[in-house]
Protein backbone atom coordinates (compact mmCIF):
# COMPACT_ATOMS: atom_id res chain seq x y z
CA UNK A 1 0.00 0.00 0.00
CA UNK A 2 3.02 2.19 1.17
CA UNK A 3 4.87 1.57 -2.19
CA UNK A 4 1.55 2.18 -4.44
CA UNK A 5 1.18 5.48 -2.72
CA UNK A 6 4.90 6.11 -3.50
CA UNK A 7 5.13 5.76 -7.07
CA UNK A 8 1.48 7.51 -7.07
CA UNK A 9 3.38 10.02 -5.77
CA UNK A 10 6.56 9.97 -7.96
CA UNK A 11 4.29 10.10 -10.99
CA UNK A 12 3.31 13.50 -9.97
CA UNK A 13 5.17 16.69 -10.28
CA UNK A 14 6.63 17.58 -6.94
CA UNK A 15 5.03 21.03 -5.69
CA UNK A 16 8.55 22.18 -4.58
CA UNK A 17 10.33 21.75 -7.78
CA UNK A 18 7.63 23.24 -9.36
CA UNK A 19 7.60 26.70 -7.32
CA UNK A 20 11.55 26.43 -7.50
CA UNK A 21 11.57 26.52 -11.53
CA UNK A 22 8.55 29.03 -11.22
CA UNK A 23 10.74 31.39 -9.11
CA UNK A 24 13.72 31.06 -11.18
CA UNK A 25 11.60 32.23 -14.13
CA UNK A 26 10.50 34.93 -12.17
CA UNK A 27 13.96 35.59 -11.08
CA UNK A 28 16.16 35.34 -14.62
CA UNK A 29 13.25 35.35 -16.90
CA UNK A 30 13.41 39.30 -17.37
CA UNK A 31 17.05 38.94 -17.83
CA UNK A 32 17.10 36.05 -20.30
CA UNK A 33 14.92 38.21 -22.16
CA UNK A 34 17.20 40.91 -21.76
CA UNK A 35 19.96 39.13 -22.73
CA UNK A 36 17.77 37.89 -26.03
CA UNK A 37 16.76 41.84 -27.09
CA UNK A 38 20.69 42.26 -26.79
CA UNK A 39 21.22 39.82 -29.27
CA UNK A 40 18.93 39.80 -31.95
CA UNK A 41 19.13 43.76 -31.88
CA UNK A 42 22.82 44.27 -31.22
CA UNK A 43 21.22 46.95 -28.55
CA UNK A 44 23.66 46.29 -25.46
CA UNK A 45 27.12 46.30 -26.39
CA UNK A 46 30.10 44.53 -27.90
CA UNK A 47 31.19 42.79 -25.02
CA UNK A 48 27.19 41.70 -25.23
CA UNK A 49 27.25 40.35 -28.46
CA UNK A 50 30.54 38.19 -27.99
CA UNK A 51 27.77 35.64 -26.32
CA UNK A 52 25.15 35.89 -29.02
CA UNK A 53 25.58 32.30 -29.30
CA UNK A 54 23.76 31.57 -26.02
CA UNK A 55 20.90 32.01 -28.43
CA UNK A 56 21.48 28.76 -29.75
CA UNK A 57 22.95 27.21 -26.66
CA UNK A 58 20.96 27.88 -23.99
CA UNK A 59 17.47 26.60 -25.35
CA UNK A 60 19.74 23.81 -26.13
CA UNK A 61 21.09 23.42 -22.40
CA UNK A 62 17.42 23.67 -21.51
CA UNK A 63 16.63 20.62 -23.90
CA UNK A 64 19.70 18.86 -22.37
CA UNK A 65 18.54 19.27 -18.64
CA UNK A 66 15.10 17.86 -20.09
CA UNK A 67 16.35 14.90 -20.96
CA UNK A 68 18.46 14.15 -17.76
CA UNK A 69 15.49 14.65 -15.60
CA UNK A 70 14.93 11.12 -14.98
CA UNK A 71 18.57 10.33 -14.01
CA UNK A 72 18.27 13.82 -12.08
CA UNK A 73 14.78 12.57 -10.14
CA UNK A 74 17.04 9.05 -9.41
CA UNK A 75 20.15 11.08 -7.90
CA UNK A 76 19.89 10.71 -3.94
CA UNK A 77 19.45 13.95 -2.82
CA UNK A 78 22.20 15.65 -0.57
CA UNK A 79 23.50 18.80 0.22
CA UNK A 80 27.55 19.82 -1.27
CA UNK A 81 28.18 23.16 1.79
CA UNK A 82 29.73 24.35 -1.84
CA UNK A 83 26.51 25.15 -2.99
CA UNK A 84 25.49 27.27 -0.10
CA UNK A 85 28.44 29.44 -0.94
CA UNK A 86 27.59 29.64 -4.69
CA UNK A 87 24.10 30.45 -3.67
CA UNK A 88 25.28 33.20 -1.11
CA UNK A 89 27.26 34.40 -3.94
CA UNK A 90 24.01 34.49 -6.56
CA UNK A 91 22.00 36.08 -4.49
CA UNK A 92 24.44 38.84 -3.39
CA UNK A 93 25.46 39.48 -7.09
CA UNK A 94 21.60 39.73 -8.22
CA UNK A 95 21.17 42.16 -4.96
CA UNK A 96 24.27 44.30 -6.34
CA UNK A 97 21.54 45.45 -9.62
CA UNK A 98 24.73 46.30 -11.32
CA UNK A 99 24.04 44.31 -14.98
CA UNK A 100 27.12 42.41 -15.19
CA UNK A 101 27.07 40.64 -12.11
CA UNK A 102 23.26 40.02 -12.24
CA UNK A 103 24.43 38.24 -15.68
CA UNK A 104 26.66 36.46 -13.62
CA UNK A 105 24.31 35.15 -11.30
CA UNK A 106 22.54 33.27 -13.25
CA UNK A 107 24.86 30.37 -13.48
CA UNK A 108 26.18 30.61 -10.22
CA UNK A 109 22.44 30.44 -8.99
CA UNK A 110 22.08 27.11 -11.20
CA UNK A 111 25.36 25.45 -10.06
CA UNK A 112 24.55 26.63 -6.38
CA UNK A 113 21.24 24.34 -6.30
CA UNK A 114 22.47 21.31 -8.17
CA UNK A 115 24.95 21.45 -5.03
CA UNK A 116 22.45 21.66 -3.12
CA UNK A 117 19.86 19.74 -3.97
CA UNK A 118 22.02 16.63 -5.30
CA UNK A 119 25.58 17.36 -4.14
CA UNK A 120 28.77 16.67 -6.67
CA UNK A 121 26.78 13.71 -8.79
CA UNK A 122 24.28 16.62 -9.06
CA UNK A 123 26.38 19.20 -10.96
CA UNK A 124 28.29 16.42 -12.56
CA UNK A 125 25.28 15.43 -14.23
CA UNK A 126 24.27 18.67 -15.16
CA UNK A 127 28.21 19.93 -16.06
CA UNK A 128 27.75 19.80 -19.60
CA UNK A 129 24.40 21.91 -19.99
CA UNK A 130 25.29 24.04 -17.19
CA UNK A 131 28.81 24.75 -19.07
CA UNK A 132 27.26 26.16 -21.82
CA UNK A 133 24.97 28.67 -19.78
CA UNK A 134 28.39 29.80 -18.46
CA UNK A 135 30.20 30.07 -21.60
CA UNK A 136 26.97 31.90 -22.75
CA UNK A 137 26.50 34.25 -19.70
CA UNK A 138 27.50 38.04 -20.96
CA UNK A 139 30.28 39.46 -19.15
CA UNK A 140 33.11 42.00 -19.41
CA UNK A 141 35.85 39.54 -20.53
CA UNK A 142 36.03 39.76 -24.19
CA UNK A 143 37.21 43.74 -22.63
CA UNK A 144 39.69 42.15 -20.55
CA UNK A 145 41.30 39.92 -23.45
CA UNK A 146 41.16 41.69 -25.92
CA UNK A 147 44.75 43.63 -25.34
CA UNK A 148 46.25 40.74 -25.45
CA UNK A 149 45.07 39.90 -29.10
CA UNK A 150 47.21 42.37 -30.68
CA UNK A 151 49.50 40.01 -31.89
CA UNK A 152 46.71 38.06 -33.38
CA UNK A 153 45.48 41.43 -35.01
CA UNK A 154 48.90 42.41 -36.62
CA UNK A 155 48.96 38.92 -38.20
CA UNK A 156 45.91 39.11 -39.90
CA UNK A 157 46.70 42.49 -41.37
CA UNK A 158 49.62 41.46 -42.37
CA UNK A 159 48.10 38.02 -44.15
CA UNK A 160 45.44 39.68 -45.54
CA UNK A 161 47.58 42.86 -47.02
CA UNK A 162 49.89 39.81 -48.68
CA UNK A 163 46.68 38.42 -50.34
CA UNK A 164 45.40 41.84 -51.42
CA UNK A 165 49.35 42.55 -53.20
CA UNK A 166 48.76 39.15 -54.75
CA UNK A 167 45.36 40.60 -56.48
CA UNK A 168 47.28 43.51 -57.65
CA UNK A 169 46.11 45.84 -55.32
CA UNK A 170 48.27 48.33 -53.80
CA UNK A 171 48.46 47.83 -50.15
CA UNK A 172 50.42 49.49 -47.33
CA UNK A 173 50.05 47.44 -43.90
CA UNK A 174 50.94 49.05 -40.86
CA UNK A 175 50.25 47.10 -37.63
CA UNK A 176 46.84 46.63 -37.24
CA UNK A 177 46.30 49.00 -40.07
CA UNK A 178 45.46 47.91 -44.03
CA UNK A 179 45.77 51.13 -45.95
CA UNK A 180 44.20 50.86 -49.21
CA UNK A 181 44.30 53.80 -52.02
CA UNK A 182 44.82 56.23 -48.67
CA UNK A 183 41.71 54.13 -47.03
CA UNK A 184 42.88 53.30 -43.42
CA UNK A 185 41.03 50.38 -42.17
CA UNK A 186 41.64 49.33 -38.72
CA UNK A 187 41.26 44.98 -37.81
CA UNK A 188 39.84 45.65 -34.39
CA UNK A 189 39.56 43.12 -31.88
CA UNK A 190 36.37 42.05 -32.70
CA UNK A 191 36.95 42.58 -36.32
CA UNK A 192 39.78 40.29 -36.01
CA UNK A 193 37.47 37.75 -35.61
CA UNK A 194 37.68 37.60 -31.61
CA UNK A 195 33.46 37.01 -31.73
CA UNK A 196 33.86 34.57 -34.38
CA UNK A 197 36.61 32.47 -32.70
CA UNK A 198 34.34 32.72 -29.90
CA UNK A 199 31.09 31.75 -31.78
CA UNK A 200 32.82 28.53 -33.35
CA UNK A 201 34.41 27.52 -30.45
CA UNK A 202 30.99 27.42 -28.90
CA UNK A 203 29.52 25.41 -31.63
CA UNK A 204 32.31 22.94 -31.46
CA UNK A 205 31.77 22.05 -27.99
CA UNK A 206 27.83 21.76 -28.99
CA UNK A 207 28.89 19.34 -31.88
CA UNK A 208 31.01 17.27 -30.07
CA UNK A 209 28.78 16.76 -27.82
CA UNK A 210 25.97 16.03 -29.80
CA UNK A 211 28.02 13.67 -32.09
CA UNK A 212 29.42 12.02 -29.14
CA UNK A 213 33.21 12.99 -30.56
CA UNK A 214 34.46 14.30 -27.12
CA UNK A 215 34.60 9.94 -26.48
CA UNK A 216 37.74 10.16 -28.53
CA UNK A 217 40.72 12.72 -27.62
CA UNK A 218 42.40 12.60 -30.97
CA UNK A 219 39.14 13.47 -32.45
CA UNK A 220 37.88 16.17 -30.37
CA UNK A 221 41.35 17.90 -30.75
CA UNK A 222 41.94 17.70 -33.90
CA UNK A 223 38.43 18.82 -34.36
CA UNK A 224 38.85 21.92 -32.07
CA UNK A 225 42.26 22.61 -33.56
CA UNK A 226 40.33 23.04 -37.11
CA UNK A 227 37.73 25.27 -36.13
CA UNK A 228 40.50 27.70 -34.30
CA UNK A 229 42.36 27.47 -38.01
CA UNK A 230 39.53 27.56 -39.95
CA UNK A 231 37.88 30.93 -37.94
CA UNK A 232 40.92 32.68 -38.53
CA UNK A 233 41.56 31.99 -42.04
CA UNK A 234 37.98 33.05 -42.66
CA UNK A 235 38.78 36.42 -41.00
CA UNK A 236 41.98 36.96 -42.59
CA UNK A 237 39.80 36.27 -46.17
CA UNK A 238 36.98 38.55 -44.02
CA UNK A 239 39.14 41.73 -43.44
CA UNK A 240 41.30 41.30 -46.54
CA UNK A 241 37.76 41.72 -48.42
CA UNK A 242 36.75 45.01 -46.02
CA UNK A 243 40.20 46.79 -47.14
CA UNK A 244 39.47 45.89 -50.55
CA UNK A 245 36.18 47.34 -50.21
CA UNK A 246 36.95 50.21 -48.36
CA UNK A 247 40.19 50.86 -50.37
CA UNK A 248 37.97 50.94 -53.95
CA UNK A 249 35.55 53.32 -51.78
CA UNK A 250 32.63 50.73 -52.25
CA UNK A 251 31.19 51.96 -49.03
CA UNK A 252 27.90 49.50 -49.76
CA UNK A 253 29.97 46.72 -49.70
CA UNK A 254 31.47 47.21 -46.90
CA UNK A 255 28.21 48.09 -44.39
CA UNK A 256 27.09 45.03 -46.19
CA UNK A 257 29.61 42.60 -44.86
CA UNK A 258 30.78 44.72 -41.63
CA UNK A 259 27.48 44.56 -40.13
CA UNK A 260 24.60 44.32 -42.11
CA UNK A 261 23.78 40.73 -43.16
CA UNK A 262 26.84 40.01 -44.95
CA UNK A 263 28.15 39.35 -41.46
CA UNK A 264 25.64 37.08 -40.54
CA UNK A 265 25.51 35.09 -43.84
CA UNK A 266 29.49 35.08 -43.56
CA UNK A 267 28.85 33.57 -39.79
CA UNK A 268 26.56 31.25 -41.31
CA UNK A 269 29.12 29.69 -44.04
CA UNK A 270 31.53 29.84 -41.25
CA UNK A 271 29.23 27.25 -38.61
CA UNK A 272 27.99 25.03 -41.83
CA UNK A 273 31.75 24.46 -42.29
CA UNK A 274 32.11 23.27 -38.95
CA UNK A 275 29.80 20.39 -39.61
CA UNK A 276 31.44 19.76 -42.73
CA UNK A 277 34.97 19.26 -40.45
CA UNK A 278 33.01 17.25 -37.71
CA UNK A 279 31.72 14.70 -41.05
CA UNK A 280 35.33 14.61 -42.06
CA UNK A 281 36.63 13.81 -38.53
CA UNK A 282 34.45 11.08 -38.05
CA UNK A 283 35.28 9.55 -41.15
CA UNK A 284 39.00 9.72 -41.99
CA UNK A 285 40.56 10.36 -38.37
CA UNK A 286 40.70 7.13 -35.75
CA UNK A 287 39.18 6.55 -32.07
CA UNK A 288 42.97 6.88 -31.08
CA UNK A 289 46.35 5.92 -32.05
CA UNK A 290 47.45 2.94 -31.40
CA UNK A 291 51.08 1.70 -30.92
CA UNK A 292 50.65 -1.63 -31.88
CA UNK A 293 54.65 -3.10 -32.02
CA UNK A 294 54.69 -5.90 -33.83
CA UNK A 295 57.06 -8.32 -32.08
CA UNK A 296 57.93 -11.09 -34.72
CA UNK A 297 58.76 -8.39 -37.13
CA UNK A 298 61.94 -7.11 -35.56
CA UNK A 299 63.66 -10.44 -36.43
CA UNK B 1 11.02 2.74 9.32
CA UNK B 2 10.85 4.94 12.11
CA UNK B 3 14.13 6.31 11.40
CA UNK B 4 13.42 7.16 7.31
CA UNK B 5 10.81 9.50 8.22
CA UNK B 6 12.72 12.28 9.80
CA UNK B 7 15.61 11.89 6.81
CA UNK B 8 13.05 12.71 4.79
CA UNK B 9 11.51 15.53 6.83
CA UNK B 10 14.75 16.92 7.12
CA UNK B 11 15.19 16.22 3.21
CA UNK B 12 12.20 17.91 2.79
CA UNK B 13 12.66 20.98 4.50
CA UNK B 14 16.15 21.58 3.19
CA UNK B 15 14.08 21.86 -0.20
CA UNK B 16 11.29 24.25 1.82
CA UNK B 17 14.44 26.68 2.77
CA UNK B 18 15.42 27.16 -0.62
CA UNK B 19 12.55 27.67 -1.91
CA UNK B 20 11.76 30.48 0.77
CA UNK B 21 15.36 31.47 0.14
CA UNK B 22 13.88 32.27 -3.54
CA UNK B 23 10.78 33.68 -2.72
CA UNK B 24 12.67 36.02 -0.52
CA UNK B 25 14.75 36.95 -2.98
CA UNK B 26 12.00 37.83 -5.40
CA UNK B 27 9.98 39.81 -3.09
CA UNK B 28 12.39 42.10 -2.27
CA UNK B 29 14.27 42.61 -5.43
CA UNK B 30 12.32 41.22 -8.24
CA UNK B 31 8.57 42.09 -7.28
CA UNK B 32 9.14 46.01 -7.94
CA UNK B 33 10.67 45.78 -10.89
CA UNK B 34 7.78 44.04 -12.28
CA UNK B 35 5.32 46.68 -10.52
CA UNK B 36 7.52 49.72 -11.66
CA UNK B 37 8.50 48.36 -14.66
CA UNK B 38 12.39 49.73 -14.70
CA UNK B 39 15.07 47.58 -14.40
CA UNK B 40 18.96 47.43 -13.98
CA UNK B 41 19.18 47.21 -17.61
CA UNK B 42 16.62 49.81 -18.92
CA UNK B 43 18.77 52.41 -16.81
CA UNK B 44 22.13 52.17 -17.13
CA UNK B 45 24.44 53.67 -14.54
CA UNK B 46 25.97 57.04 -15.27
CA UNK B 47 29.53 58.45 -14.95
CA UNK B 48 29.49 61.76 -13.16
CA UNK B 49 30.31 65.28 -14.48
CA UNK B 50 30.24 63.67 -17.88
CA UNK B 51 29.52 67.10 -19.71
CA UNK B 52 32.51 68.89 -17.80
CA UNK B 53 34.42 65.88 -18.88
CA UNK B 54 33.29 65.95 -22.80
CA UNK B 55 33.76 69.90 -23.15
CA UNK B 56 37.68 69.73 -22.27
CA UNK B 57 38.57 69.88 -25.71
CA UNK B 58 36.56 73.53 -25.31
CA UNK B 59 38.13 74.42 -22.13
CA UNK B 60 41.49 74.73 -22.15
CA UNK B 61 43.86 73.13 -19.02
CA UNK B 62 45.79 75.64 -17.52
CA UNK B 63 49.02 74.07 -16.61
CA UNK B 64 51.12 76.21 -14.06
CA UNK B 65 54.91 76.92 -15.35
CA UNK B 66 52.84 76.13 -19.06
CA UNK B 67 51.43 78.81 -21.30
CA UNK B 68 48.40 77.38 -23.97
CA UNK B 69 49.80 78.56 -27.20
CA UNK B 70 46.94 76.38 -29.50
CA UNK B 71 44.52 74.09 -28.97
CA UNK B 72 42.55 72.09 -31.48
CA UNK B 73 40.20 69.59 -31.53
CA UNK B 74 41.38 66.93 -34.00
CA UNK B 75 40.26 63.16 -35.02
CA UNK B 76 42.43 60.44 -34.65
CA UNK B 77 41.04 56.66 -35.90
CA UNK B 78 37.69 58.66 -36.27
CA UNK B 79 37.48 59.39 -32.97
CA UNK B 80 37.98 63.10 -31.45
CA UNK B 81 41.09 63.85 -28.89
CA UNK B 82 42.07 67.51 -27.39
CA UNK B 83 45.23 68.80 -29.52
CA UNK B 84 46.93 71.61 -27.13
CA UNK B 85 50.57 72.62 -27.26
CA UNK B 86 52.20 74.83 -24.18
CA UNK B 87 55.29 77.21 -24.16
CA UNK B 88 57.39 76.86 -21.20
CA UNK B 89 57.51 80.03 -19.38
CA UNK B 90 60.30 79.51 -16.89
CA UNK B 91 58.57 78.47 -13.95
CA UNK B 92 59.35 75.21 -12.76
CA UNK B 93 61.43 73.96 -15.27
CA UNK B 94 64.51 74.82 -17.19
CA UNK B 95 63.09 76.15 -20.68
CA UNK B 96 66.09 75.46 -22.72
CA UNK B 97 65.87 71.79 -22.03
CA UNK B 98 62.25 71.67 -22.52
CA UNK B 99 60.58 74.47 -24.49
CA UNK B 100 57.33 73.38 -25.41
CA UNK B 101 54.87 70.60 -24.81
CA UNK B 102 52.22 69.04 -26.60
CA UNK B 103 49.12 67.59 -24.53
CA UNK B 104 46.93 65.27 -25.95
CA UNK B 105 43.62 64.38 -24.47
CA UNK B 106 40.68 62.08 -25.32
CA UNK B 107 37.54 62.26 -22.38
CA UNK B 108 35.10 59.45 -22.46
CA UNK B 109 32.63 60.63 -25.21
CA UNK B 110 29.61 59.43 -22.97
CA UNK B 111 28.68 57.12 -20.31
CA UNK B 112 29.08 53.71 -20.94
CA UNK B 113 32.22 54.14 -23.42
CA UNK B 114 35.20 52.33 -21.87
CA UNK B 115 38.90 52.73 -22.34
CA UNK B 116 39.91 50.73 -25.69
CA UNK B 117 42.60 50.57 -28.22
CA UNK B 118 43.52 54.60 -27.67
CA UNK B 119 47.02 53.83 -27.94
CA UNK B 120 47.17 51.81 -30.73
CA UNK B 121 45.40 54.57 -32.33
CA UNK B 122 47.40 57.63 -31.27
CA UNK B 123 50.80 55.46 -32.59
CA UNK B 124 49.16 54.18 -35.92
CA UNK B 125 47.78 57.54 -36.55
CA UNK B 126 51.68 58.88 -35.93
CA UNK B 127 53.38 56.67 -37.78
CA UNK B 128 55.48 56.49 -34.56
CA UNK B 129 58.40 53.92 -34.25
CA UNK B 130 57.97 53.23 -30.32
CA UNK B 131 60.84 51.95 -28.49
CA UNK B 132 62.73 52.55 -24.56
CA UNK B 133 59.24 51.18 -23.31
CA UNK B 134 59.11 51.65 -19.54
CA UNK B 135 56.23 52.70 -16.72
CA UNK B 136 57.07 55.36 -14.58
CA UNK B 137 55.12 56.28 -11.37
CA UNK B 138 53.84 59.72 -9.76
CA UNK B 139 52.13 61.11 -6.89
CA UNK B 140 48.69 62.57 -7.73
CA UNK B 141 46.75 65.03 -5.71
CA UNK B 142 43.25 66.40 -6.46
CA UNK B 143 40.81 69.17 -4.41
CA UNK B 144 40.45 67.66 -1.28
CA UNK B 145 44.68 67.17 -1.22
CA UNK B 146 44.21 63.30 -1.07
CA UNK B 147 47.29 61.91 -2.82
CA UNK B 148 47.27 58.85 -4.78
CA UNK B 149 49.66 56.65 -7.37
CA UNK B 150 49.47 56.83 -11.00
CA UNK B 151 51.56 54.52 -13.16
CA UNK B 152 52.17 55.91 -16.70
CA UNK B 153 53.82 54.63 -19.42
CA UNK B 154 56.96 56.23 -20.97
CA UNK B 155 58.67 55.94 -24.29
CA UNK B 156 60.17 57.75 -27.27
CA UNK B 157 58.14 57.80 -29.87
CA UNK B 158 60.16 58.37 -33.35
CA UNK B 159 58.95 59.46 -36.90
CA UNK B 160 59.92 60.93 -40.30
CA UNK B 161 59.53 64.83 -38.59
CA UNK B 162 60.48 64.92 -34.78
CA UNK B 163 61.01 62.40 -32.14
CA UNK B 164 59.08 62.81 -28.83
CA UNK B 165 59.65 61.79 -24.86
CA UNK B 166 55.91 60.20 -24.82
CA UNK B 167 53.85 59.65 -21.36
CA UNK B 168 50.67 57.84 -21.52
CA UNK B 169 47.88 56.99 -18.82
CA UNK B 170 44.00 56.55 -18.58
CA UNK B 171 43.67 59.61 -16.04
CA UNK B 172 40.92 58.90 -13.65
CA UNK B 173 39.87 60.72 -10.14
CA UNK B 174 42.15 59.13 -7.24
CA UNK B 175 44.06 56.99 -10.51
CA UNK B 176 45.55 56.57 -13.47
CA UNK B 177 47.32 53.72 -15.35
CA UNK B 178 48.14 52.63 -18.76
CA UNK B 179 46.56 49.60 -19.16
CA UNK B 180 42.47 49.45 -19.43
CA UNK B 181 42.34 46.31 -17.42
CA UNK B 182 43.51 48.76 -13.77
CA UNK B 183 40.77 50.97 -15.09
CA UNK B 184 37.91 48.38 -15.74
CA UNK B 185 38.74 47.35 -11.99
CA UNK B 186 38.77 51.01 -10.45
CA UNK B 187 35.41 50.97 -12.72
CA UNK B 188 33.64 47.94 -10.89
CA UNK B 189 34.97 49.16 -7.52
CA UNK B 190 33.01 52.29 -8.35
CA UNK B 191 29.71 50.85 -9.69
CA UNK B 192 29.39 48.34 -6.49
CA UNK B 193 30.37 51.26 -4.13
CA UNK B 194 28.78 54.39 -5.39
CA UNK B 195 26.44 53.25 -8.07
CA UNK B 196 28.05 54.85 -10.96
CA UNK B 197 30.81 54.41 -13.50
CA UNK B 198 34.36 55.07 -13.36
CA UNK B 199 34.77 58.56 -15.02
CA UNK B 200 38.09 58.34 -17.69
CA UNK B 201 40.24 60.71 -19.89
CA UNK B 202 43.06 59.26 -21.98
CA UNK B 203 45.60 61.56 -21.50
CA UNK B 204 49.15 61.55 -24.18
CA UNK B 205 52.06 64.14 -22.77
CA UNK B 206 54.78 64.73 -25.69
CA UNK B 207 57.78 66.20 -25.21
CA UNK B 208 59.66 67.06 -27.95
CA UNK B 209 63.43 65.94 -27.84
CA UNK B 210 66.39 66.25 -30.27
CA UNK B 211 65.98 64.23 -32.95
CA UNK B 212 66.25 60.20 -31.94
CA UNK B 213 67.75 61.25 -28.86
CA UNK B 214 67.75 59.84 -25.29
CA UNK B 215 65.00 59.92 -23.13
CA UNK B 216 66.28 59.24 -20.35
CA UNK B 217 67.63 62.72 -19.12
CA UNK B 218 63.69 63.78 -19.37
CA UNK B 219 62.62 61.20 -17.05
CA UNK B 220 62.32 63.19 -14.03
CA UNK B 221 60.64 66.19 -16.04
CA UNK B 222 58.50 63.78 -17.60
CA UNK B 223 57.03 63.05 -13.94
CA UNK B 224 56.99 66.52 -12.93
CA UNK B 225 54.69 67.33 -15.51
CA UNK B 226 52.63 64.67 -15.43
CA UNK B 227 51.71 65.36 -12.21
CA UNK B 228 50.92 68.67 -13.23
CA UNK B 229 48.58 67.36 -15.72
CA UNK B 230 46.78 64.92 -13.24
CA UNK B 231 46.06 67.65 -10.52
CA UNK B 232 44.77 69.78 -13.43
CA UNK B 233 42.72 67.24 -14.21
CA UNK B 234 41.33 66.60 -11.14
CA UNK B 235 40.84 70.00 -10.24
CA UNK B 236 39.14 70.99 -14.00
CA UNK B 237 37.27 68.17 -15.83
CA UNK B 238 36.94 65.89 -12.75
CA UNK B 239 36.23 68.44 -9.91
CA UNK B 240 33.34 67.17 -7.93
CA UNK B 241 33.61 63.37 -8.95
CA UNK B 242 35.59 62.14 -6.27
Amino acid sequence: MATAVNTLRNRLPAPLSTAMLGLLAILYGPLLLHWVDGWLNKSISIQHEYFSHGLLGIPFAAYLTWTYRDRWQHLSSQMHPAGLGLLALATVFYLSGLTDWMNISFPLMLAGLCLSLKGLPGLKLLGFPLALVVFATPSQLPYLIEPYILPLQRFIANVAGFILLQGGIDVTVQDIYLQVNDQMVEVAPHCAGLKMLFTSLYVALMLTYWTGLWKSRLRTGLFFLSTVLLSVTANIIRNALLSYFHGVQNEAAFHWLHESWGGDVYSAIMLLLLIVIIRWVQQYVPQGINMNVDSSSAV
Amino acid sequence: MANTIPVLKLKRGWKIALVVLLAILVAISTLPSYFSGSWPWSEPLKAPQINQIKNISKTSLPLPGWDLSVQEEVSISGNKWSLAEYENVGGVLDVEQLPSLVLLLRPQPWHSDQPQVEWVDLKGSQSWQVDNKSNLRFTGSGENGQPHQVTAQYFRAVNEQSTFAVMQWYAWPQGGHPSPSRWFWADQRRQWLKQERQPWIAVSLLLPIEPVGDIRPYQDAASAIAQTVQTALLDGPFAGTT
